[in-house]
């Protein structure tokens, strides 16, 4: 008898116990201390500085979700500046913590949207950015993270309405380059030039945005086919942020363009060595090839097979460039187009389609990659390569006058488009 | 004892759920978190906007032309003096605006527009300079900016000069040896008494950022604070910076038109484009959208919620009304008391005294309606002082802030002190404003800018040259 | 029972395999360490070098030597203004497992250094892979602490940035003792596996190789997690016990209560993944969760209410008997108690679920939830059976009275002060 007593008395207490560690456990509330005044100014050339003094404020007060918010909008900008993908990690650790301690901060949920565009996780950052719009409906910024996420989900004319509503609340440069863009998809090449070249002159003295937008600014020139004007703005964006890697990337098509195999290759090989990006690899790949060294571009097609590894094992979701690669090498084509059918689903904008068609293509199937294309180039876009698959797909189906009609288009806008396929749309034509 | 295998079906239905879903894991395919992929677009998002960012604006009466105006507007903050390889320049794209209202509607009835051009003499190099400049016309200087000015009166446009020379950045003793001349070259005397200037100058602020905002802090009143620390003086975040200056001097009776008080403030505007053109290749003369607006100091920093600043910014004063809400019930008043519990807690609603000092302008001091519109109101009947007192009005010196803003008003102090209700023994006494103490002795403990102001225009400092720019 | 002791040590040691986790800095990134220290009177450099899967693929095969005598070279020591060269004397090479099956490598060198003839100033600075991303650190001193354990552990601190430092000056003297080498690293310390410190339940999702003995270890430690987890607030531990208190529940009661909050809590985690999928576009997931705490309170307050008015009638009406067995709570009742206290999805499952979402590994989410709720269950079984326990052995010991005729409407009352609280804290979120 006294031992049941005992026993028992010993697990109530135990119960007891437990129920009061637990609420000792959980701590205070989320209530965050005194909210503290708005953002630090932020040094205009770099994130840096902001994020030291951002770090040093959150030490003291580790329950300031302001801060924290902040602090996640900056490392998404050091990432930007140092392509360093930590601090995406980083970013999303603390904005959730942001978003944990005050559930309706603007900065952290724009914040959080922008980080999903990065992953691409485009239905969640249009979500969230529709979230920023009911906290905010009048701060610019949201308009961009939903109209991006829009254009990635294939749905234009939702996204330009987005842009536009951008553009009308806050001209600069982050406005003026989704304008752009906008342009840009529609075909109106003139229009978003001088809307980058806006973008450029608000830019000015911040680093990464104004070699960024110069890079553009120098890919809608290559585009149609002004190396000359391209190559200018390739150079700025480097003088602006030297050993910028989109500047030299692009700088190093341009030579390939010009004959200049052996100049490329390097400029490729410094692009590569800091950020190894696949396409970049590729790239190389391709230029290495050119030169005549195939075993140079084999290994640097192995290297892009374990950036694909690595991708997949990080769990990322299958990217269209990767896709692409491999349908571009005939690498496993068939497992190449399940690919591509992934890639599209995920993101259903021309781009997608528009591998997808070559995937079919490339598999043989050309009345299925017919369609496809179809729907790549329904905004009117005037994107050589994508002209060019057409034009393949239209030889394909034994529609001798517009796969010739087709090519064309695409030599005339660039008759360098592609290291590997501007050669052969020239065959094709003879 | 029964256990759960007296329940069988409960059990077999959790069983079989944990069958299925380990038959479904086979199947799913990988897992978690990126590294950077590739690049869709990824056009910035949060670039700050330095080129349009209005920092600061100041309007006295001139004191050594006391016939005249002097109003300063500086943009794009925190400008480092080894600036290279970019340098700073206004925006080509944008409208900087000096909005005068001299009938207390809200609406500026003068405006003068500046619109800048950038030239670029050797377009094959990226050089700012390839060799010393001598001159505002050294073939040296590569990228030069010049600049028009329009006075704008209704809908009358008149251009009061063109093409007018900017001086360049202050690099260093090679390529700006002389730089004192370069900048005083850049002084331009347009017709009607006006002289104007516009390019890099020192920044006149001055203020403890970095412990205002660690919460809140105050270097001199730190052990008062909630997270106490010893005292000590305060630093100056805001030294060592340059600025971009418009400086623009005008005689009073081209501003004025009945009462003396003019409302002044600055702006800058961006022109609006949309995706779809006419024809792509349309020339931008507008319809311009204002991205920027400053009147009083530090409104839209310490007033205006984060939410509302895109919208505030482009507002025009007019409507300010609308924000009267912020005004009334300043959410940093509340805060003072949290941050400082040893002090008096300041009212934190009903503060109609904000109201007057920064939306309608005190009665008798410079009142110009009852219309709220956030603008620098100067009366410009009160001549300036020969001893100018950093804390201006609330010291007794009536032609300081917030009777306009002189370069050495120490508006930081002035305003933490008239958020706090500690106006000062004067003010209570002349205007029954409130004074709790020691409220009244609030201060962030930097009274002063590190550079002496210049006493003839344009009375910015020169800027702080690159080459010595940490020492 | 042997066998059973043999088993979890099993799961356990499975529980933490050697996976393959992508490097922690990144899969390009070159890390870099530098340990200065003296050994009597000589100077050494201990240095490491961390190369991740891109970097090592590309360099192929790595000549030690050759390694050794390239980063001698770059590394630049200066003694009182005078560049002194580092000579390499020994080097380890290993390549730990990376991610995605792929190889990483860790290189350490000993640089021997000039011999100190008193009191001298450093300079340092490495000039190794200048320009290339990765972790950048030097440390002074044998004994100093290096933050990443000399390139083993990169810490997670969301408020740090990667270290950047390639130069660092010291004042140093030579030491006491005989000029030993730096030891260098072997076997297991050389292989390095990245100690990372998991942050629990929520990164088993993460996990990259989901092998069938990774899931099975996987799902144990997830049981481990839901039965600590039900320790935390919450999961009417306290509405359970004191229902069953109050109803004079039977040990067999205590277990369905059990089984009926792990049925409830996983199906209303799959419920709201299901919500959060369909609805995926509309509704952020997070905004769900102050709803649910809401019904729950809701709910809570209602059993509370329809018990304490049962007990109220039955005591107004049988006042003059003590001790009176109202006979054992329905089960429909009993489910509408288990029902509540399961129903709001713990924050850890519910973590769980959307990284699972996002991570497009729904089934293996759901499979650890339901892992993590038969945790949960045992516990609040346990808890619950230790209140029965604690009830009938207090009623055989014989203290009647009063204060025991009370316990049944006191229950109810901590019930109902209980699904208050939670409305009332839920109110002020779904606002």
């Amino acid at each position: 008898m006294r031992r049941r007593l005992l026993i028992a008395g010993a697990a109530a207490a135990i119960a007891a116990a437990a129920l009061s560690l637990g609420n000792a456990l959980r701590g205070g509330s989320g209530q965050a201390a005194a909210r503290s005044a708005p953002a630090v100014g932020i040094r205009p050339d770099s994130a840096e500085p902001t994020v030291g003094q951002l770090q040093a404020r959150l030490r003291a007060n580790p329950r300031d979700a302001h801060a924290y918010a902040l602090l996640g909008v900056a490392y998404e900008q050091r990432a930007r500046e140092t392509g360093d993908p930590t601090y995406y990690t980083k970013a999303g650790g603390v904005l959730h913590r942001a978003v944990a301690l005050a559930p309706k901060d603007l900065v952290a949920t724009s914040g959080l949207g922008s980080l999903a565009l990065s992953r691409h996780r485009f239905r969640e950052a249009l979500s969230l950015g529709r979230k920023a719009l009911r906290l905010s409906p009048t701060t610019a910024l949201s308009y961009g993270i939903v109209g991006d996420a829009l254009v990635e989900l294939g749905r234009y004319p939702a996204a330009f309405r987005a842009f536009d509503k951008m553009a009308g609340l806050k001209p600069g440069l982050a406005s003026y380059s989704r304008i752009a863009y906008g342009r840009e998809l529609l075909g109106q090449t003139a229009g978003a030039i001088q809307a980058m070249q806006l973008a450029v002159d608000a830019a000015t003295s911040e680093r990464e945005p104004a070699a960024w937008a110069r890079w553009q600014l120098g890919k809608l020139y290559w585009s149609v086919g002004r190396l000359d004007a391209a190559e200018h703005q390739y150079r700025a964006a480097l003088a602006a942020f030297p050993g910028y890697v989109y500047a030299l990337d692009a700088l190093a098509q341009l030579e390939a363009a010009r004959g200049q195999t052996a100049k490329a290759i390097s400029l490729e090989r410094r692009a590569v060595d800091d950020v190894p990006l696949p396409q970049f690899v590729g790239l190389l790949g391709d230029l290495y090839r050119l030169q005549g060294r195939p075993a140079l571009a084999q290994r640097q097609y192995a290297l892009v097979g374990v950036i694909q590894r690595l991708l997949v094992a990080n769990g990322v979701k299958t990217d269209l460039e990767t896709a692409l690669f491999d349908i571009d090498h005939g690498i496993r084509l068939p497992h190449a187009l399940a690919l591509a059918r992934r890639a599209e689903a995920d993101r259903p904008s021309i781009d997608g389609d528009d591998v997808l068609a070559w995937a079919l293509a490339r598999n043989g199937r050309c009345a299925d990659a017919l369609g496809w294309s179809r729907k790549a180039l329904r905004l009117g876009t005037r994107d050589a390569l994508k002209l060019f698959h057409r034009g393949m797909i239209e030889q394909c189906l034994g529609h001798r006058s517009a796969a010739r009609s087709y090519l064309n288009r695409a030599l005339a806008l660039n008759p360098h488009f592609s290291i590997v396929w501007s050669p052969v749309a020239r065959k094709a034509l003879r | 004892m029964r256990t759960a295998l007296h329940y069988p079906r409960l059990a077999f239905t959790v069983l079989g759920l944990l069958a299925g879903a380990i038959a479904l894991v086979i199947a799913v395919g990988p897992g978690p978190q990126a590294a950077k992929a590739s690049s869709h677009r990824e056009a910035p998002l949060i670039a700050t906007d330095p080129t349009a960012d209005n920092t600061d604006l100041y309007a006295f009466v001139s004191p050594d032309r006391p016939d005249t105006v002097t109003i300063v507007a500086n943009y794009i903050p925190f400008e480092e003096p080894a600036g290279g390889p970019n340098f700073f320049n206004f925006d080509p794209s944008a409208l900087y605006t000096l909005h005068i209202d001299n009938n207390g509607d809200g609406r500026d009835d003068v405006a003068y527009e500046f619109r800048f051009s950038t030239e670029t003499r050797n377009p094959n190099t990226f050089l700012y300079n390839t060799g010393p400049i001598g001159s505002l016309n050294d073939p040296n200087w590569n990228v030069r900016q010049f600049y028009s000015v329009t006075r704008v009166v209704g809908h009358h446009e008149t251009v009061l000069g063109s093409h007018l020379p900017s001086p360049p950045n202050n690099i260093g003793p090679r390529s700006t040896p002389n730089y004192a001349g370069l900048a005083s070259a850049a002084v331009n005397t347009l017709g009607g008494g006006i002289k104007v200037f516009a390019g890099q100058r020192d920044d006149p602020f001055f203020v403890d950022l970095g412990s205002i905002f660690d919460l809140g802090g105050l270097r001199p009143f730190n052990s008062l604070h909630l997270i106490p620390l010893p005292d000590a003086p305060g630093v100056d975040d805001v030294a060592g910076y340059n600025v971009h200056s418009i400086v623009l001097q005008v005689p009073i009776s081209q501003l004025v038109s009945g009462n003396p008080t003019i409302g002044i403030y600055a702006s800058a505007s961006r022109p609006k484009i949309r995706i779809l053109t006419a024809d792509g290749t349309q020339r931008h003369r507008g319809p311009f959208v204002q991205i920027s607006r400053l009147g009083n100091p530090l409104v839209n920093e310490v007033l205006i919620p984060l939410g509302e600043k895109d919208y505030w910014n482009r507002q025009d004063p007019s409507d300010d009304s609308q924000f009267i809400g912020h005004y009334l019930n300043p959410e940093l008043a509340a805060l003072i008391h949290v941050l400082y519990p040893g002090l008096p807690a300041p009212p934190a609603t009903g503060r109609s005294d904000l109201v007057s000092v920064l939306l309608t302008g005190v009665p008798t001091l410079n009142f110009t309606g009852p219309r709220p519109s956030d603008e620098l109101r100067l009366n410009t009947a009160i001549p300036p002082t020969a001893n100018p007192d950093r804390l201006g009005v609330l010291n007794g010196d009536f032609a300081g802030f917030p009777n306009g803003r002189r370069l050495g008003d120490d508006i930081v102090d002035i305003e933490l002190r008239a958020i706090a209700c500690g106006y000062g023994p004067i003010l209570h006494q002349a205007l029954g404003l409130c004074d709790l103490q020691p409220n009244d002795q609030l201060g962030d403990g930097v009274d002063a800018n590190d550079r002496p102001f210049l006493p003839t225009f344009p009375y910015v400092a020169l800027p702080k040259q690159g080459y010595d720019s940490h020492t | 029972m042997k066998r059973l002791v043999f088993l979890a040590v099993a799961v356990a040691a499975l529980a933490w395999p050697a996976l393959a986790l992508a490097h922690p800095l990144g899969n390009f990134t070159i890390n870099r360490f530098s340990r200065i220290e003296v050994s009597g009177p000589r100077l050494y450099v201990r240095y490491v070098l961390d190369m991740a899967e891109i970097p090592t693929y590309q360099a192929g095969r790595i000549d030690q030597r050759a390694y050794a005598q390239r980063i001698a070279e770059n590394a630049h020591l200066s003694v009182d203004g005078r560049q002194v060269a580092l000579v390499p004397l020994r080097s380890a090479l290993a390549h730990p497992r990376g991610a995605a099956g792929l190889r990483t490598t860790r290189l350490e060198v000993i640089l021997a250094g000039p011999l100190l003839h008193g009191r001298v100033s450093v300079s340092y600075h490495d000039n190794n892979y200048r320009g290339r991303i990765g972790w950048k650190e030097i440390v002074v001193g044998k004994a100093t602490r290096s933050i990443s354990h000399e390139l083993r552990a990169y810490p997670k601190d969301l408020l740090q940035s990667p270290l950047d430092t390639s130069s660092a000056t010291a004042s140093l003297a030579p030491g006491p003792g005989p000029d030993v080498q730096p030891a260098i690293s072997s076997g297991a310390s050389l292989e390095a596996p990245d100690r990372i410190a998991d942050p629990g339940f929520a990164s088993l999702v993460g996990r990259s190789h989901l092998s069938a003995l990774v899931i099975l270890a996987s799902l144990a430690a997830a049981l481990f997690w839901g039965a600590a987890h039900a320790l935390s607030p919450g999961h009417g531990k306290t509405i359970v016990t004191a229902y069953l208190v109050g109803q004079r529940g039977t040990p067999r009661q205590a277990v369905l209560l059990g089984l009926v909050v792990t049925v409830t809590h996983t199906i209303g985690v799959f419920a709201l993944g299901v919500v959060t999928l369909a609805l995926s576009q509309l509704i952020v997931p997070d905004t769900l969760y102050p709803w649910l705490n809401l019904v729950s309170g809701l709910l809570v307050v209602g059993i509370g209410a329809t018990v304490l008015r049962a007990r109220l009638r039955r005591g107004r009406r049988h006042h003059h008997h003590h001790d009176h067995d109202h006979g054992p709570p329905s089960l429909r009742s009993l489910l509408a108690v288990g029902v509540s206290g399961g129903l709001l999805p713990c924050p850890s499952a519910l973590v769980v679920l959307l990284a699972a979402i996002s991570l497009h590994r729904i089934a293996f989410g759901l499979v650890l939830i339901v892992a993590f709720s038969a945790g949960l269950a045992l516990t609040i079984t346990g808890i619950g059976l230790a209140a029965v326990l604690a009830r009938n052995t207090f009623r055989r010991v014989g203290f009647d009275g009063p204060l025991v005729r009370l316990l049944p409407a006191a229950s109810a009352l901590v019930i109902l002060a209980a699904g208050l609280a939670m409305t009332v804290k839920a109110l002020p979120k779904v606002s």
